[in-house]
């Protein structure tokens, strides 16, 4: 593909040495976007194709990419970004991640003409990076290093008014495992930990401006296209995304909330969700949540100290989310008398005195978070790993550790946890949190999540809805849990790469969305915008196999890089503890527990349907080939990293 | 010397638009620039939304549909490059006849100016309120917030209220 191939794509990647403080541009063809798209694939792509770097993620070398998609740019649920690199939130390694974001700037990036930003290196002094179209300067940021993620866009803003910044609060400078990117006040990258690579390479912003227009192969298609979802009703919020327009909490607090201090809703750029809140609350501040942001308001009746913590972390740039996991935790083994209150201020956690301590919330709070902020103990490796270390030095070690497991089942990441196995195959083969594709399981599993009746849906997408949670309090372990499920989490993690490529919003993506079959479904509703706006033609199967090739990419990178493999395909031990969980009698929420073998012949389906190996979780030649990634056959074989059966047959080599 | 400003019936019909209302989306924008430009963005459109989303305070920029619109006296060629419509009193740009002097640009009272100017096709553009097509403007048909609408004439609405 040349560059002036294809409509859609801006044609351009934008790569900077900030070591040398240099810039350079490359083609986006180089990275086969027709197959690849944007986003989550292009970065992966760049990624493979730059040989997945064995460095850790404050290494200069480690790459920072921010990518947007052929769609972005345009009216609808699309304008969205990915930011993807290695993440120093993973464990116990350093894992190929990504993570997105939306707001104003993944559409400026792309009027700017830029499909993605590659940031290597690291500057000496701090920098931030400003771009108007073709303009782009390494620019001296002294006077912005210190400032939060507000204040940055602010002094930046006023200076440029038109420019859309990305930037980092203090725990990206002071390089948290849990801090994140951000823009505008609720749009971030959370997971991931990338706001302290952008801080190691001493990069406080990214600001960009864009005159440009994005070029549409079908317009009249594509509007025609848009026109169908306004004319079904499914051009503005529906059920699944109005729960982030106010507080998702129980009781008066979410009125409260929203009577008193909602000024408006917000969301994306372009997009006709709107799904966040707009709060003003005096004496506090102004900004937008959804969700997690109101990770302390699920312990407090407060609001006013609900929505400072909420603020005060989007303002140093610490993830909400990983927040709730960690004060969720804290709380829940107070509640359950397994850490006291006087172990957790003995270990420096500091503890409000509704949960038996000795701070008023907003004193915990404002320590809590300063202390993940400025990298104080004992906060300074972020969530997770300040819990490992808690966890030696209490008294009841061997539950703590199991409740940690509970919390943060796969590869160092709070989930989000419905107890479907689905979702949990889903968890031990991915490298991030699951967050970007549980809601694919609640759309599949739950009865009356949405109007669509499950049997429907089963019966057009062929896999299996409906399927009981395995941790149902009733009936114990659900005996359907494991039926038929590898081809739902196979069916999700297309859709997932499908959507984070485009981009299309997860909350715009799920299975029962547009669903009007046969002559609309969510996968010809992408296939169709996807061919409208780039030329490619795509039929649903075609962009499908798109999905497929992204996910064995992002496969081969987690078992190149990261020695990925049946064996290491798992989650933390406590989940197959069934004897421990047993003896808990249910006192924990979303407690559940999986069957090792059970789990493991679930694994083999799996594999076996992905056209894997079963026995070491290897990608195959046969299947590669299949995919048009022979390239990518060659590296893993070359590394002793196909499937074992392929690598000693040379006659079915070829 | 002939006078150009135009003498209308009645006041222009034209967008209403509640700030307390608006998110910021820009689907106004982008579906204009769809609509009528058949691309991506807000460069190609002849509405805009300005303001940010730290405070989430917008206003909008889009021609006023002037009762003396001094674009039109500024037009070296009207009633042919710009036209009136006398019944509504829409001032709209016939991108046929329009040589692309910019002259319609520079005399707009607006800051920024509510013409805007394709350097591809060298023409000038605004906005005509979808005039051509019946219903209402694409913009107004697609804000989700309600942040858009159309006043009506005063003359249609006592129409109305009979």
């Amino acid at each position: 593909m040349t560059s002036k191939a294809f409509s859609g794509w801006a044609g351009k990647i934008l790569n900077v040495d900030l070591s040398a403080r240099t810039t350079t541009i490359i083609p986006t063809s180089h990275y086969a976007p027709e197959t690849y798209i944007g986003g989550v694939g292009l970065c992966t792509k760049i990624f493979w194709d730059m040989g997945c770097p064995d460095v850790g993620a404050f290494d200069p070398k480690s790459p920072l990419m921010i990518a947007v998609g052929p769609l972005t740019g345009l009216p609808g649920q699309f304008n969205r970004a990915e930011i993807a690199g290695i993440a120093p939130q993973s464990h116990p390694g350093e894992y190929f991640a990504y993570s997105g974001f939306g707001g104003v700037f993944p559409s400026r990036m792309k009027y700017a003409g830029y499909d993605a930003i590659v940031i290597l290196g690291r500057a000496d002094t701090p920098v931030y990076l400003s771009i108007r179209d073709d303009r782009v300067e390494i620019a001296d940021a002294t006077d912005l290093w210190g400032l939060d993620l507000i204040e940055t866009q602010r002094v930046i803003k006023d200076r440029n008014p038109d420019m859309s910044v990305l930037t980092i609060g203090q725990a990206g400078e002071n390089l948290s495992r849990i801090a994140v990117i951000g823009t505008d006040t609720g749009s971030t990258a959370g997971q991931g930990g990338f706001g302290a690579v952008m801080g190691s390479k001493n990069l406080k912003a990214v600001c960009i401006s864009g005159s440009g227009k994005v070029s549409i192969a079908r317009p009249g298609d594509f509007e025609s296209l848009i026109a169908y979802a306004k004319s079904k009703g499914e051009f503005s919020t529906g059920a699944f995304q109005r729960f982030g327009r106010g507080p998702i909490l129980e009781g008066d607090f979410a009125k409260r909330m929203v009577s008193k201090y909602r000024k408006k809703t917000t969301g994306p750029y372009g997009c006709p969700f709107q799904c966040m809140g707009f709060y003003d609350v005096p004496g506090i501040g102004k900004g937008a949540g959804m969700c997690a942001s109101w990770w302390y308001g699920f312990f407090s009746q407060d609001e006013r100290v609900a929505f400072k913590a909420l603020h005060d972390a989007q303002r140093l740039g610490i993830n909400h989310f990983d927040l709730l996991g960690l004060v969720f935790t804290v709380f829940e083994t107070i509640g359950n008398d397994i850490v006291s209150p006087e172990e957790w201020m003995a270990a420096g956690f500091p503890l409000p005195v509704n949960f038996r301590g000795e701070l008023s919330e907003y004193e915990c709070v404002d320590r809590l978070l300063q202390g993940i902020a400025q990298g104080r103990e004992p906060f300074a490796d972020g969530a997770l790993r300040a819990l490992l270390k808690i966890s030696e030095t209490v008294s009841a070690k061997e539950d703590f550790r199991r409740i940690i497991d509970i919390r943060f089942p796969a590869w160092g990441y709070f989930n989000h946890y419905y107890g479907w196995m689905g979702l949990s195959l889903h968890m031990a083969l991915d490298s991030r949190e699951a967050g970007d594709s549980t809601d694919g399981y609640l759309s599949f599993n739950r009865e009356g999540e949405h109007p669509i009746p499950l049997q429907d849906l089963e019966n057009h997408f062929k896999v299996p809805c409906g399927i009981k949670t395995y941790a149902d309090p009733e009936t114990g372990t659900s005996e359907t849990a494991y039926d038929g499920i590898e081809h739902q989490t196979i069916w999700v993690q297309h859709n997932q790469s499908l959507k984070n490529s485009l981009p299309m919003c997860n909350f715009a993506s799920l299975p029962d969305l547009l669903f009007h079959p046969p002559e609309m479904d969510i996968r010809i509703f992408q296939s169709r915008a996807f061919s409208a706006v780039t030329g490619v033609e795509k039929d649903p199967d075609a962009l499908w196999k798109s999905g497929e090739q992204i996910w064995n990419l992002r496969r081969a990178v987690m078992v190149k890089r990261e020695n990925r493999s049946r064996k290491t395909d798992t989650l933390a031990d406590g989940f197959f503890d069934t004897e421990w969980m047993d003896a808990q009698h249910g006192d924990f929420y979303y407690t559940a527990w999986i069957y090792k073998d059970r789990f493991e012949s679930l694994k083999e389906r799996f594999y076996k349907a992905r056209g894997m190996d079963t026995e070491t979780g290897f990608q195959t030649r046969e299947k590669l080939e299949a995919l048009s990634m022979g390239e990518v056959a060659d590296e893993l074989e070359r590394l002793g990293k196909l499937a074992p059966d392929q690598q000693n047959n040379p006659e079915k080599k070829g | 010397m002939m006078d150009r400003r135009p003498m209308f019936k009645n006041r222009p019909r034209t967008l209403c638009f509640d700030p307390a209302a608006c998110t910021g989306c820009g689907i106004c924008e982008l579906m204009c620039a769809l609509h009528r430009e058949g691309t991506g963005g807000p460069a190609a459109a002849r509405i805009r939304i300005l303001g940010d989303a730290l405070s989430a305070e917008y206003q909008v920029s889009v021609c006023r549909q002037c009762l003396a619109p001094s674009c039109y006296a500024a037009c070296p060629y009207p009633g042919q490059a710009m036209r009136i419509t006398p019944e509504t009193g829409i001032i709209r740009i016939d991108e046929a006849a329009c040589q692309g002097c910019r002259e319609c640009m520079q005399a707009c009272p607006l800051t920024p100016p509510a013409v805007g100017f394709n350097a591809e096709k060298r023409k000038a553009f605004k906005c005509d309120l979808c005039e051509a097509e019946s219903g209402s403007p694409i913009c107004v048909s697609y804000c989700p917030s309600g942040a858009l609408s159309i006043q009506h004439h005063q003359k249609d609405r006592k129409k109305q209220k009979k």
